[in-house]
């Protein structure tokens, strides 16, 4: 055996050139395995953090019957309850009340349906990065915060006037009057065109048709929060849905219950990921699969001399899978790294891609996508390749099984 | 000629080796034909879901109705042009529909529905019968079909009685009572949430937009990305009036995502060509070293080392063009297996796609002009692999060896 | 549907023959009057469109601006349809579902009134013009072949109004309004409504042609008011969902 592994490791050096390819085709192979993986993890990754910072959020607190009808009534009761609850738990960093609406902006002559986010600025861009995107202007405290979309869709900017009109929790009409004090660039056009932010301060009282009772604070449809460690969410969320007495029909839900399709567009990415790398990997195995039948066509005279003088017909099979194992394992290693070299590269440079802006940020994505590293994944990765390496050592080995050591002296 | 033919004999003397060489070629081509199938085939199976059966490949109308949508502007109903453009070869199918939006209420629930009137031919093919969630079709007058979610809303079940009622053709006033005949699946919570669908005839009497359509639905034959078929519809089919409006132009988010995506596909591709590349350069190689003696015995015999270069690149030619003709072939058979048996996506995934009237598959696009660009692109890169073997020819010193 | 205060708007115009001396005595002594006058009127809208016109006929009864019942009387198709709007709630019925259908506040936004422009109150609200905006007295002008006080009005801070000035336009004599132009500062003129004929209806003075023109005067609606009477028995409670099922056109 020992002897077998000597010859097969000195013929790799003897013919530098066809090692050298070999090597190179399992090096690339590994590589694209690595980055491509990095890559998608990072779209992945991006796309899952844009989603919940921008607007899903990590998890909310809120009536059952809002997440079933949207209706207004549906308002979450103990607000204050949750609020403590939220603010006593060390796993949360930040909470926010919002207040949703439907309701018809009107700016001039021209007017939209519209989904109001009455919220606190300051709570809000705690817990969200939509108050970040805000390009002109800023969140309002007092006014108005539109999509760029919609801004332009109705001819409105900065300092205008515009009225909201929107049914309170008893069905009666309210117009408010609000200056448009912010235009935010958002997650995708569809957001832009119909969400806007108004001052939660201001729109609650509205809401609760001048009731006494339950003004201010009161009127909240959701509390969204932001914990500390995203990996220890389900543990927070579940602590919480203890935490307070009689929740009624109040409940606590995570992104992935909220946003499930996010979720979805992981797993499908993943699995269709899976089947573009398998297809590359058989079409790097064929690769080497092609290049050493040529190389033993190549050898056919010294593989026919070795047998000649005695060597077992099983040990020249052995010999060749040891020779392309061996490659394998030298370009293996060096495939790992330069995809390990690239990812560290590119996760910081990051690769931007010209054109698509647009469509990417469709996804919820900015243009220049950050590949993460994946070092979980690079053991599987390598036992693929020693698999698919293996494998397609063993058709030419058998190849060289069947040379005939008489006829393979023979020159041309 | 010489060339051509010497090359031919060299292919013919040492058969497995040609044999091996236009066999990476053919596993090249292949692989290629099988990775770009299958990504491009995911979008159409998106475009296919989100516009094949809603808004149409293809919308047939009033040169005003786009972006607005506006009920105001319908065509009016053009029955012999209609017959002409069904009977084009290049048209699936061409459905006619009548659409607006209104208020819907049963009872103290209420919602606004967008309400789509479509012919009896539409209503009996086989995607809206499909669609059937509860009930059952029919041709009753006055009956609606109700989006589940709008008809869970509503609260209203099979048999029921709704009010619609809202701004109807031109300003005028459009109200009915529908009697609920079915519930649907549409295949998007959003849809569920807001359509009604009804007949075209009772959609005309309650918009009071008689002999009127909003649009035109066309299905064309044909529905790869690669191919649309728009403008030349348009020019075979003229309507006064009236315009052909592809889905890219209407849904341009949906081909800017698609191109978002594709361009990562793109990078998958190209990382299969350069794995794909240093294969068929290994082959090259290999082929090279193995007739490195060949060559000098050749060109000791005096062969001039152009004319050596000439058959050599030949030879590589002829295997790259019967290497892709044969890659080509099993590409498509594995795309048409692919397509009779598409991959199904696993796990939780599937099951939640389902629901959302997503077929789980990742079915391959079965557009020919995927093969013949990736084997175009595949003979070059084996003709650039074959560079090796020239510079061989080159470098061989006659004497040596 | 929330237009119904285009009646409202109506009753607002008859004027006082007394003559004030300030561009806001000007406007409290037109509305003084008008509010709270309760009427029976019948009109006749038509509807320019680039693509079509359209006549509409209604009759209607109004009680201040919170209170109307609006029946269509033509053409043949929408005869029947009826509005009503009491105080903060409205309904709808149309003979055709034979129903009484309380609308949602997502109905509000459809175009103008009924496929018109006759949306006045869509840019006034229920807002005052003498007693929610600041007034600016900027001479006189001839508008429709009559002198008129020229007189900018800016909405006072919170007034919901999107509009962000009003100019009006009225009578130096007894007609009262004569034009009045809804400004934004980022996009000029939004919308107008001119009184083009001046006729006297059960006693009271009052412009009976109107147009309303928006998008630069692309779209308008003529309205002429047929008929006009005072209501005094009409009170909050006459409009009811009930009263809107059995009224006839």
């Amino acid at each position: 055996m020992n002897l077998l592994i000597q010859m097969a490791w000195r013929n790799i050096w003897r013919s530098p050139w066809r090692s050298g390819v070999v090597v190179g085709a399992m090096a690339l192979g590994v590589w694209a395995g690595v980055f491509m993986m990095g890559l998608a993890q990072g779209v992945n990754a991006a796309r899952t953090a844009a989603a919940l910072d921008d607007y899903v959020g990590h998890a909310q607190v809120t009536d059952s019957n809002f997440v079933a009808n949207q209706e207004v009534q549906a308002l979450l009761g103990q607000p204050e309850l949750w609020a403590a609850a939220l603010d006593a738990h060390p796993g949360v960093e930040a909470w926010s009340e919002r207040v949703v609406l439907t309701a018809v902006l009107q700016a001039g002559a021209a007017s939209a349906p519209v989904q109001v986010l009455a919220v606190d600025p300051e709570r809000e861009s705690r817990v969200f990065t939509a108050p970040r995107h805000v390009v002109e202007g800023r969140l309002g405290s007092e006014g108005i915060t539109l999509g760029q979309k919609l801004a332009e869709q109705l001819g409105a900017g900065l300092g205008d006037r515009v009225v909201l009109t929107f049914q309170d929790v008893r069905g009666e009409i309210h117009t408010v009057l609000f200056a448009v004090e912010g235009v935010y660039d958002g997650v995708s056009n569809l957001v832009e065109g119909v969400q806007v932010y108004a001052p939660l301060a201001a729109l609650a009282p509205e809401l609760m048709g001048g009731d006494s009772l339950v003004q201010g604070r009161g009127a909240v449809h959701q509390i969204h929060f932001r914990v500390r460690n995203l990996d220890s969410l389900d543990a927070t969320v579940a602590e919480l849905r203890g935490a307070v007495a009689q929740p009624g029909s109040a409940i606590v839900r995570t992104w992935r219950e909220i946003s499930p399709d996010l979720s979805y567009a992981d797993e499908v990415l993943a699995q269709s990921l899976l089947l573009f790398m398998a297809v590359i990997l058989f079409a790097m195995a064929f690769g080497i699969l092609n290049t050493m039948l040529m190389a033993i066509l190549e050898r056919t005279r010294e593989l026919g001399m070795l047998m000649a003088i005695g060597l077992t017909r099983r040990k020249v099979f052995r010999l060749v899978v040891w020779e392309t194992l061996l490659l394998s394992f030298a370009g293996m290693p060096l495939g790992l790294l330069l995809g390990h070299v690239t990812i560290a590269v590119t996760s910081r440079t990051g690769i931007t891609i010209e054109g698509v802006d647009k469509g990417l940020a469709e996804f919820g994505l900015q243009s220049t996508i950050y590949p993460v590293s994946v070092p979980e994944y690079y053991l599987p990765i390598a036992v693929l390749v020693a698999v698919l390496g293996l494998l397609s050592s063993l058709y030419p080995a058998r190849k060289a099984l069947k040379l005939n050591p008489i006829e393979s002296m023979r020159v041309l | 000629m010489t060339a051509v033919r010497l090359a031919w004999r060299n292919l013919g003397r040492n058969r497995r080796r040609s044999l091996i060489t236009g066999a990476a070629i053919a596993f090249a081509l292949f692989f290629a034909v099988i990775l770009r199938s299958l990504q491009l085939g995911v979008y159409n199976h998106m475009v296919a879901t989100v516009v094949g059966s809603m808004s149409g490949y293809v919308q047939v109308s009033d040169t005003a109705y786009w972006p607005s949508q506006n009920l105001d502007y319908a065509l009016y109903e053009a029955p012999e042009w209609l017959d002409e453009l069904r009977a084009d070869r290049d048209v699936a199918s061409a459905y006619p529909r009548l659409q607006g939006f209104s208020l819907v209420t049963m009872g103290e629930q209420s919602g606004v529905a967008q309400w789509i009137g479509i012919s009896p031919e539409e209503a009996a093919a086989p995607l809206w019968q499909a669609r059937l969630a509860s009930g059952s079709w029919t041709d009753a007058p006055g009956s609606v079909w109700l989006g589940k979610r709008l008809a869970e809303q509503l609260r209203a079940g099979v048999g029921d009685t709704v009010v619609a009622m809202g701004q109807g053709f031109q300003g005028s006033m459009a109200g009915a009572s529908w009697v609920v005949a079915g519930t649907l699946n549409m295949g998007n919570p959003e849809l569920e949430k807001r359509s009604a669908v009804v007949g075209l005839a009772d959609a005309q009497e309650f918009a009071g937009a008689y002999g009127m359509w909003s649009y035109v639905q066309v299905t064309p034959r044909r529905t790869e990305l690669s191919h649309d078929p728009t403008v030349e519809l348009g020019a075979k089919h003229p309507l006064e009036g009236a315009r052909f409006l592809g889905w890219q132009t209407r849904m341009p988010e949906l081909i800017q995502a698609i191109q978002a995506d594709s361009s990562g596909g793109k990078v998958i591709l190209f990382i299969l060509y350069v794995v794909i590349g240093f294969g068929l350069l290994g082959t090259m190689i290999m082929l090279a070293n193995e007739r490195q003696r060949e060559f000098a015995m050749q060109l000791a015999m005096g062969m001039r080392r152009g004319l050596l270069a000439g058959i050599v690149f030949v030879e590589v030619l002829i295997l790259s063009m019967a290497g892709a003709l044969v890659g080509a072939l099993l590409g498509r058979v594995a795309v048409l297996v692919l397509d009779r048996f598409p991959l199904r996506l696993q796990g939780d995934v599937a099951a939640a796609m389902e629901q959302q009237g997503w077929e789980p598959i990742l079915p391959p696009s079965l557009d020919a002009s995927i093969t013949l660009t990736h084997a175009g692109i595949i003979v070059l890169i084996a003709l650039l692999a074959a560079a090796w073997p020239l510079r061989t020819v080159f470098k061989t010193n006659p004497v040596q060896r | 549907m929330k237009r119904f205060l285009l009646l409202g708007l109506i009753a607002l115009l008859p004027l006082t023959t007394v003559m004030a001396q300030n561009p806001t005595d000007i406007l409290a002594k037109a509305e003084k009057t008008a509010i709270g006058t309760s009427s029976y009127s019948e009109l006749s809208m038509t509807a320019k469109r680039a693509r079509y016109t359209r006549v509409l006929d209604i009759k209607s009864w109004t009680h201040t601006n919170k209170y109307a019942l609006i029946v269509v009387t033509g053409p043949e198709r929408d005869r029947g349809t009826r509005y009503l709007r009491a105080d903060k709630q409205m309904y709808s019925f149309v003979p055709r579902t034979g129903k009484v259908v309380k609308l949602p506040q997502s109905m509000l936004m459809a175009g103008g009134f009924m496929g018109t422009d006759a949306s006045m109150d869509n840019l006034l609200g229920q807002a005052s013009l003498a007693k929610d905006f600041t007034h600016q007295y900027l001479g006189t002008e001839t508008v429709n072949g009559l002198p008129c006080h020229k007189i900018k009005c800016t909405p006072k801070p919170g007034i919901p109004v999107a509009a962000d000035a009003v100019i009006a336009w009225v009578h130096t004599g007894d007609k009262g309004w004569v034009r009045l132009s809804f400004q934004s500062t980022r996009n000029g003129e939004l919308q107008r409504m001119d009184a083009l004929e001046f006729g006297r209806m059960d006693g009271v003075q009052m412009p009976v042609k109107l147009q309303f023109s928006t998008q630069g005067g692309k779209q308008t609606t003529l309205m002429t008011v047929k008929a006009w009477k005072k209501q005094p028995q009409l009170n909050p409670a006459w409009f009811t969902p009930e009263r809107l099922e059995q009224t006839q056109p």
